[in-house]
Parts: structure tokens; C-alpha cells; sequence
């Protein structure tokens, strides 16, 4: 999910306290609750070594659905399939029913939400709700399902034999999935004329180690899936644009009653979304072979060219990084751009497929990048989400972690300049998340993604500072090189967060990982690093917090200066000739210090800087009282 | 006849050959910045200390200029002295204008006369003009609440039915506070050629001539907007080409344009009066074409 989701609440920080007052408020109702306790306990994969083997098809679809454009509903058909690939039987099925989520404001999710979503407020007269009509076993089995908690949105079914190891169960089902009013990554816009589908259609839990591992669904969580092989069917209605995950084939069927079906087919993915409009637009580019398109209204003309460069500079970038896109096995990619007024479905990823828009920045200056990085970093899930698929719910900094900060890292690479280069100032990504991370620093990265106190600190801003002083304290081609061997060895494979951590120690050394893994992962420790003193011939360093960054000062003096490494033990050095000046960490390795401005100092005011600044504010306080821009 | 370029070059030579609205609006312009300058950046000379934010200055960097900014709190009194600046800006603002209107109707009357007048005269005029000017300011403002609140109302209501619309509204109501604020100082000039001081006859003058002048004097606008944006693209260029610590080659850089965009300012109002002058001459004339 787009970091941008939050980058709202990152700017402002009274909307951010609300909001996490809010959410505060929600897990205390968590701990009253029972609905917050997970259906199975999930156990960590070990090491999956699946560099060269075909991915395994473990939950498969075939889905047959009509739109209502008038009902704004969808009307469907599902055969799931699920391989049992584990050692244990299976004795009964679990399905995710996401959209009950969004039946009506008390729900377990709009609880704990507020009833809000990146801003974006819950529409209780357009709800969302999914429907099972039936559920048999392909012998004609009736099936019965039995809500797992009070929303529904997990549902079991007992099974009349278990599902052995190594073989497989299909059911066929009816449903029926209500779409609300665009809100939290789906739903209808538009007055119906555009339809972004993300969750929903019933998707199997994740059975492994014996047990289903599947949760009710939480505000702040998304998702996690096996990897199967889709084929859809949408019947739209005439005239009707549709992207979707995987490619579609061959040409769209006309059907008598004045609608369009169109087949799609997407193999070795986890997910499934589809969006479609009268009014979208398709651009079009081939890079390497692989079909990229934008859909976008047609007055976002600009937006979405802006987008599709973002996307192919990324495209490029990460595939160099990370090794083919979808694993060398996805053959096209579709972007979304969505309308104005459904900016709650844009950010978003699913594999093959994602959203744009989710701030709604289609008059923003070419000067501020805001809507190329949101493009940036959905594109990144492709490779974090899409293929190494970790476990969202239990570990969502492994995704969005990752994902934020190779956004961070691309967007250098694509924007030299930054994010927002305007009149000459620059403003790097990074900082976006340095501002996230300075509001709640004492959070840890690891947690279940409802139990983190600060979802946006412990999944995106954190990580992203975390893994970029970890590039700047080992370098950036060793930290390609682990991140190399990392998406490799795990593509198709679902690791956690300890097979990233024999990774990184594989890869950086063993000391490095525990640093990494005890400073930042697990710990909820600062770091500030200050000068406490600065004489001509006395220079005092404090180091406040438990996390440990090492980094080196500077000491200047007046016929030159020495750089000394630093290792956050108390520094006091006197009898120092001619000290002018002195820095703790220069290059900014540390960008987890709570503090730039107390890293330097200097004996005499830089009077040069002072009278430039002088002269600017004259002239910014003349323009003031000249006043309409001097009209 | 009078054409734009005709009323261009009488404008600027009498903007030249008369510079003392120049001189006084720069100086009203100038010094109460100075003023606050003065008062302020001493204050502030202990964040200079710091290197961090002579980094950020010289290298244009918004993440460091941030990271200081959000760090002020804990930097000492200066950030409590700087928070106490900008609360005072806004008065300050406010008797600036006031005075940049006092001073409108003497410099309308300095391009109005046939001869420089004397510093007695000229200040006569400030007076003379203030209340007249003051109430055809209210009444822009009050023109251009009344645009707001229309496009609002008609924003919101055309909005779901055509989605141009809103970026069409835009456009109008920004069109429409500009043709209002020409009408205004059109008014003015009227007021000063005219000897007239009653404001809705004013206004009704103003848009007769602009009626009948619409070409002269939109072009002569147009004329002096270009300028205007040229002088801010060689500002920008020259604020991004002079390193921050170069303050002396700063300060004759940007005082310079300064003064030339003041400059502009009074040449748009000198050629406003050349054209009312001209217009009501012909109409007293007999309604010919001038």
C-alpha cells in the first residue's frame, strides 16, 4: 500500500496525533475484544531456496463475475482450488471475505480505522459487503459456512475429508460482492462509472506448519497470499476500459444483452484486481518486451505521462537491482490512474497491476514529484509484494519497508535534484520519511501490522531509514549486492524476517546483521548525538538514546582538521590547539538521529552565511509590502 | 491616437523624468523591511553557529532547512524571537499598504501635470485622493468576495455535471479580479484627471474609458506583465547563481531589481493616466477617437 497513504498525516503533525489518538483508542478496544485474536497461530517459513524453480501454484481461481454499473455490484461465479503442498492434512477451508469490512461503521476494521482511510471518509450509505450464496465441493458436497468472527470478513468451512498432503480441493461457489463507495483501496466512483476491484472475491487462507494462517481483516493490515494461477471473466458493459492483473486474452466477447466479457489470465500471482471505466484512456510503452499501460480519464492526459515515465525509469532500475520484473514469468504491467474523486483506491498494489492517485495531485507542479514517487514505490511492490510475497500482516515492514526504501533509492537515481526541486530548493524523499520517524521514533519495526502503534513509523518510515544507513555505513554496491541475493533467493518463496537476517549476514557479515537486526528491528531505541560543549581546546560529545550508529567527527581547527571515527561512547578531548568548529557524523550516516541541528558547532558566527540570509530577508519582506507580486 | 506603444514611451518618460513617486515608494518599501531587518537578524546571529543551517542556505536544501526549523524549539530564544517576527508582520503589512495608497494620488497627480509638481502640491494630493482611493479599494474587495462566492456556488454545482468546469471557473474569476483591478486604477486616474471624487461616478467613467480604450490599456498591461515576469526570470536565475554567502553581490543584484520592478509598477499607472487623459480630452472634445 502506498506510503502515500500516509503522507497526509507525515506533514501534518496535529492531523497525525488525532489520527493516532484515534487508532490508539482502537486498540485499547482491541484488548476488551475478542475479535482481534487470529484465527491459527501462523508459524515462519524456514528458508525456501526457489532461485530457478517454477513457482508453485498453490491457490488457484477461476472466477466468472458481471458488473452492475447500476447496483455497482458484482455478480459472481468461483472455482477455487487449493494444492495442499504442506505435510499436514487439511480438515476444513478458510476464506477471507474482505469486504465485509466495510458492511456498516461498527465493524472490527472501521472501529479501529476511525472510520476513515488515508483521509478519505467512510461512506455509511454506500457500504461494502460480500455474500456467499453456496459453497460445494465439486461432487455436489454442500459446504457450510460459519463466520469466524462478528463482521464475517473470515469464514470456515468444515470439509467432510481431510485434504491430504500433496493433494488438492476445489470448491465452486456463488457470490455476490457489494462494492461501497470508493474507501481503503476499493470500490465504485463516478456515480458507478468507475470501478476499482481489489478484495473481492472469497480468497483462501494460507494453510502452513498445520495450521491456516489468516486473520481478520484489520485496518491496518493488508495481505497475504499463496501464489496460483487466475482466469477471469469481467462482463461489462459496452464501451467499458478494463485493466487488470495478468494479460488479457484474445479479443473481448460481445454478448447479446449489450455487454463485453474479457478473459483474463494471470499464473504464479497472489492476488487478483481489476479496475475499469467508459472514460479511461490507455497510453502505451514496450520495455523489453513487456507491455506497460496507463489508464487514466482523459483529462489526466499529463498526470498519467508522468506517471508512465516514472514507471519505465523505475522499471529499469529495479529490474538492474532486483532481477526481472515478476521473476522473468509476468509478461505485462497496468497502472491506474484513478479519477479525482476516488483517490482512496489509488496507491495501491496487486501483482501485475496498481494504483496511482491517491493524492490526488493532478494539478501538482512539474517541480514537486510527489505523484512520480507514490508510482515509484507501488512499482517497487512488484518485486517486494507481487513476488517474494512476505507476510503483510505479520511482518509488513519486509514489504512496505523494503519497498519504501528502495523508493527512496530510485527516486535519487531517477529525480538528482529530489523529490520537490522548486526555486532552486530541494527536498529529498528520505526526508519525507525522516519527518514520519521523528514524530513516534520509539516504535519497533517488527510486530504484528494492528499491534504497532505506529503503522506508518514501524512499516515505511523506520525501515527506509534503517535500510539507508545500513547502505551508508556499508556502501551502496554491498548493499545491492545483499538486497541481489536477497530478492533472488526468495522470489516465489515467502520468507520472514529471519531469513532476511541470514541473508544480510551471508551477504554484510554477521555483525553487521545483529546490528541491524538488534538496533533497529526488534528495539525501540533512539538516537541523538550532540555537541555538548565547544571551546577553543575542549570539545564534549553526548550520545542519548540505546541505539548505536557508528559514524566519525570532525574536528576543525584554524590550520586544519582531523576526522576521527565515533562509536557513541562519551567523548571529552581537551587540551585540543585552535578548535573553530566541530561535527558529529558530516555524511549524515545516522539518518535515525532524532537531531541534525546539535551534531555541529561552530566557536564564531558564519557571518558570511548571516549577512546572505540578511540580505534574503530584506528583499523576501520587501516583496511582502510591495505586495500582488509587485503588480 | 493613442496607441499602446505611444503610451508605453510617454509612460516611462514620465516615470523617469519624475521620479520622486519612484523614490518614495521604494523608500516606503525599503524601510520598514529595513526596520524589521535590523531588528531581527541580530537576534538571530547565534544560528549561525550552527552549521548545519549555513549548509542548508548553501546548498538550497529544504531537508536540512526543516530539520532545523523543527528543531528551533530547542535552539534557544531565537525561535521564540522569530515566532514574535512574524506576528508583527502582518501589522506592519497592513500600515505599509496604507501608506503605498497614501502616496497613490500624489504620484498620479505628479504624472497627471502638466508640470512637476511641488513637494507641497504633491503631498496635498496624498491627502486629497486617500479617501476616495481607500473606499475604491473596499469596492474591489468587495467585487472580488462576491466573485469568490459566486464561483464557489457555481463551482460546486457545475462540478459533478462537467469536470472542466471547475479549471474554467478558475480561469474566469482570475480574469475577473484582473479586468476589476484595472477598472480600479482606471477609476483612480479618472479621479486625478478628472478632479472627481465621488466613487461610483468614478467607477462609471473608469468603465467607459475602459470600454473605449480596452485595447490600449490591455495592452499596455500585457506590455508591462511581460516585463514584469522577465524581471522575476532574471531574479530567480541570478538567486540561484549567486552562492548564498556572496551577500554584497546579492544585495546589488536584487536591490537593483527592486527598484526597476517599482519601476514598473508606476510606469503601468503613468500610462494608465497618459490614456485617461487622452480619452476624456476627446470626449470633451467631441467624442473623437484619440
Amino acid at each position: 500500500m502506498a506510503r502515500f497513504s500516509r503522507l497526509g498525516l507525515s506533514v501534518s503533525p496535529l492531523r497525525y496525533l488525532v489520527l493516532r489518538l484515534l487508532a490508539e483508542c482502537a486498540l485499547v478496544a482491541l484488548f476488551v475484544g475478542p475479535a482481534s485474536v487470529p484465527l491459527v497461530r501462523a508459524s515462519s517459513h524456514g528458508p525456501v531456496a526457489s532461485s530457478g524453480d517454477p513457482p508453485p501454484e498453490v491457490a488457484s481461481y477461476n472466477i466468472t463475475a458481471r458488473y452492475d454499473p447500476v447496483e455497482r455490484r458484482i455478480l459472481a461465479s468461483e472455482v477455487g482450488t487449493y494444492h495442499n503442498r504442506t505435510l499436514e492434512p487439511i480438515f476444513d477451508l478458510v476464506f477471507h471475505l474482505y469486504l465485509n469490512a466495510f458492511r456498516s461503521d461498527d465493524t472490527l476494521w472501521l472501529r479501529e480505522s476511525g472510520p476513515q482511510h488515508r483521509g478519505f471518509n467512510y461512506d455509511p450509505n454506500h457500504p461494502g459487503w460480500m455474500e456467499v450464496e453456496e459453497i460445494r465441493l465439486v461432487d455436489g458436497t454442500l459446504l457450510e459456512l460459519e463466520a469466524v468472527d462478528d463482521d464475517a470478513t473470515l469464514v470456515r468451512a468444515a470439509l467432510p475429508e481431510p485434504v491430504a498432503p500433496g493433494q488438492l480441493v476445489t470448491v465452486q461457489m456463488a457470490f455476490t460482492a457489494q462494492l461501497p463507495r470508493v474507501f481503503a483501496r476499493t470500490g465504485w466512483a463516478d456515480g458507478g462509472d468507475f470501478v476499482m476491484a481489489g478484495q473481492w472475491f472469497p480468497k483462501f487462507g494460507v494453510w502452513e506448519n498445520g495450521a491456516w494462517n489468516a486473520y481478520l481483516f484489520h485496518a491496518n493490515s493488508e495481505f497475504y497470499a499463496d501464489f496460483g494461477s487466475y482466469e477471469v471473466a469481467v462482463t461489462l458493459p459496452t464501451g467499458w476500459q478494463v485493466g487488470a492483473t495478468g494479460t488479457l486474452q484474445g479479443k473481448p466477447v460481445e454478448n447479446l444483452d449489450g455487454t463485453v466479457t474479457h478473459h483474463f489470465l494471470a499464473d504464479h500471482v497472489v492476488d487478483f484486481a481489476w479496475g475499469a471505466s467508459p472514460h479511461f484512456r490507455t497510453q502505451e510503452r514496450i520495455v523489453d518486451g513487456r507491455r506497460i499501460a496507463v489508464l487514466h480519464y482523459a483529462h489526466q492526459r499529463g498526470v498519467a505521462d508522468r506517471v508512465m515515465e516514472a514507471t519505465v525509469g523505475a522499471f529499469e532500475l529495479y529490474e538492474r537491482w532486483y532481477g526481472p520484473y515478476g521473476g522473468g514469468l509476468y509478461p505485462g504491467l497496468t497502472v491506474i490512474l484513478v479519477p479525482e474523486n476516488a483517490g482512496g483506491a489509488g496507491g495501491m498494489e496487486y501483482p501485475t497491476l496498481f494504483t496511482v492517485g491517491a493524492l490526488g495531485l493532478a494539478g501538482s507542479p512539474p517541480c514537486v514529484r510527489f505523484v512520480e514517487a507514490e508510482t515509484v514505490h507501488e512499482l517497487g511492490h512488484q518485486w517486494f509484494q507481487s513476488v517474494i510475497a512476505t507476510n503483510e500482516a505479520e511482518a509488513p515492514w519486509l514489504d512496505e519497508g523494503f519497498t519504501e526504501y528502495s523508493t527512496a533509492r530510485a527516486m535519487r537515481e531517477l529525480q538528482p535534484g529530489g523529490v520537490v526541486t522548486c526555486g532552486g530548493w530541494t527536498m529529498s524523499y528520505l526526508y519525507v520519511d525522516r519527518l514520519v520517524y521523528r514524530m513516534t521514533p520509539e516504535t519497533p519495526m517488527a510486530g504484528k501490522a494492528w499491534e504497532l502503534g505506529a503503522y506508518d513509523v514501524a512499516a515505511y518510515a523506520k525501515p527506509a531509514l534503517a535500510l539507508s544507513t545500513l547502505e551508508r555505513r556499508v556502501g551502496e554496491g554491498a548493499m545491492l549486492d545483499f538486497l541481489r541475493l536477497y530478492t533472488e533467493r526468495y522470489a516465489f518463496a515467502h520468507p520472514g524476517a529471519e531469513d532476511v537476517r541470514v541473508v544480510m549476514a551471508e551477504s554484510l557479515g554477521q555483525d553487521i546483521a545483529d546490528w541491524f537486526f538488534d538496533a533497529f528491528v526488534s528495539s525501540d531505541a533512539t538516537l541523538d548525538a550532540r555537541v555538548v560543549e565547544l571551546t577553543p581546546s575542549t570539545v564534549e560529545f553526548a550520545h542519548e538514546g540505546a541505539l548505536c550508529v557508528p559514524v566519525s567527527v570532525v574536528l576543525a581547527r584554524d590550520g586544519g582538521r582531523d576526522v576521527l571515527p565515533w562509536s557513541c561512547e562519551s567523548f571529552l578531548r581537551e587540551g585540543v590547539e585552535d578548535l573553530s568548529a566541530v561535527r558529529i557524523d558530516p555524511e549524515r550516516v545516522a539518518l535515525v538521529d532524532l537531531n541534525w541541528a546539535n551534531n555541529g558547532a561552530r566557536l564564531r558566527t558564519d557571518w558570511a552565511s548571516w549577512l546572505g540570509f540578511t540580505s534574503r530577508l530584506l528583499r523576501g519582506l520587501q516583496a511582502l509590502f510591495r505586495g500582488g507580486g509587485g503588480w | 491616437m493613442v496607441n499602446g506603444r505611444k503610451a508605453l514611451r510617454e509612460a516611462l518618460l514620465r516615470t523617469v523624468q519624475r521620479p520622486r513617486p519612484w523614490a518614495l515608494r521604494y523608500l516606503l518599501m525599503t524601510l520598514p523591511a529595513l526596520a524589521l531587518v535590523m531588528v531581527a537578524s541580530p537576534l538571530l546571529t547565534a544560528w549561525f553557529r550552527t552549521p548545519l543551517l549555513s549548509e542548508a542556505l548553501e546548498t538550497r536544501s529544504l531537508d536540512l532547512l526543516l530539520e532545523f526549523g523543527t528543531n528551533l524549539a530547542a535552539s534557544g530564544p531565537e525561535g521564540a524571537w522569530a515566532a514574535l517576527a512574524l506576528l508583527a508582520l502582518p501589522i506592519v503589512w497592513l500600515l505599509v499598504r496604507g501608506l503605498w495608497l497614501l502616496v497613490e494620488g500624489g504620484a498620479l497627480t505628479t504624472y497627471a501635470s502638466a508640470t512637476p509638481p511641488t513637494l507641497r502640491n504633491f503631498l496635498t494630493a496624498c491627502w486629497r485622493w486617500f479617501g476616495a482611493f481607500f473606499l475604491l479599494s473596499a469596492v474591489w474587495f468587495a467585487l472580488v468576495a462576491l466573485l469568490l462566492g459566486a464561483a464557489l456556488v457555481l463551482g460546486l454545482w457545475v462540478r459533478e455535471l462537467w469536470r472542466p468546469a471547475s479549471t474554467l471557473i478558475s480561469v474566469a474569476v482570475a480574469l475577473g479580479m484582473a479586468v476589476s483591478w484595472i477598472w480600479v486604477e482606471v477609476a483612480r486616474a479618472v479621479a486625478v484627471v478628472r478632479d472627481q471624487r465621488h466613487v461610483f461616478r468614478l467607477l462609471r467613467s473608469a468603465a467607459d474609458v475602459l470600454r473605449r480604450r480596452a485595447l490600449t490599456l490591455f495592452g499596455l498591461c500585457a506590455a508591462v506583465l511581460a516585463l514584469r515576469m522577465l524581471l522575476a526570470w532574471i531574479s530567480a536565475a541570478l538567486a540561484r547563481a549567486v552562492p548564498f554567502s556572496w551577500w554584497l553581490a546579492d544585495v546589488v543584484i536584487q536591490q537593483i531589481i527592486q527598484i526597476a520592478i517599482v519601476g514598473l509598477v508606476l510606469l503601468r499607472r503613468a500610462g494608465e493616466v497618459g490614456i485617461v487623459k487622452a480619452a476624456l480630452t476627446g470626449e470633451a472634445q467631441g467624442g473623437a477617437a484619440v
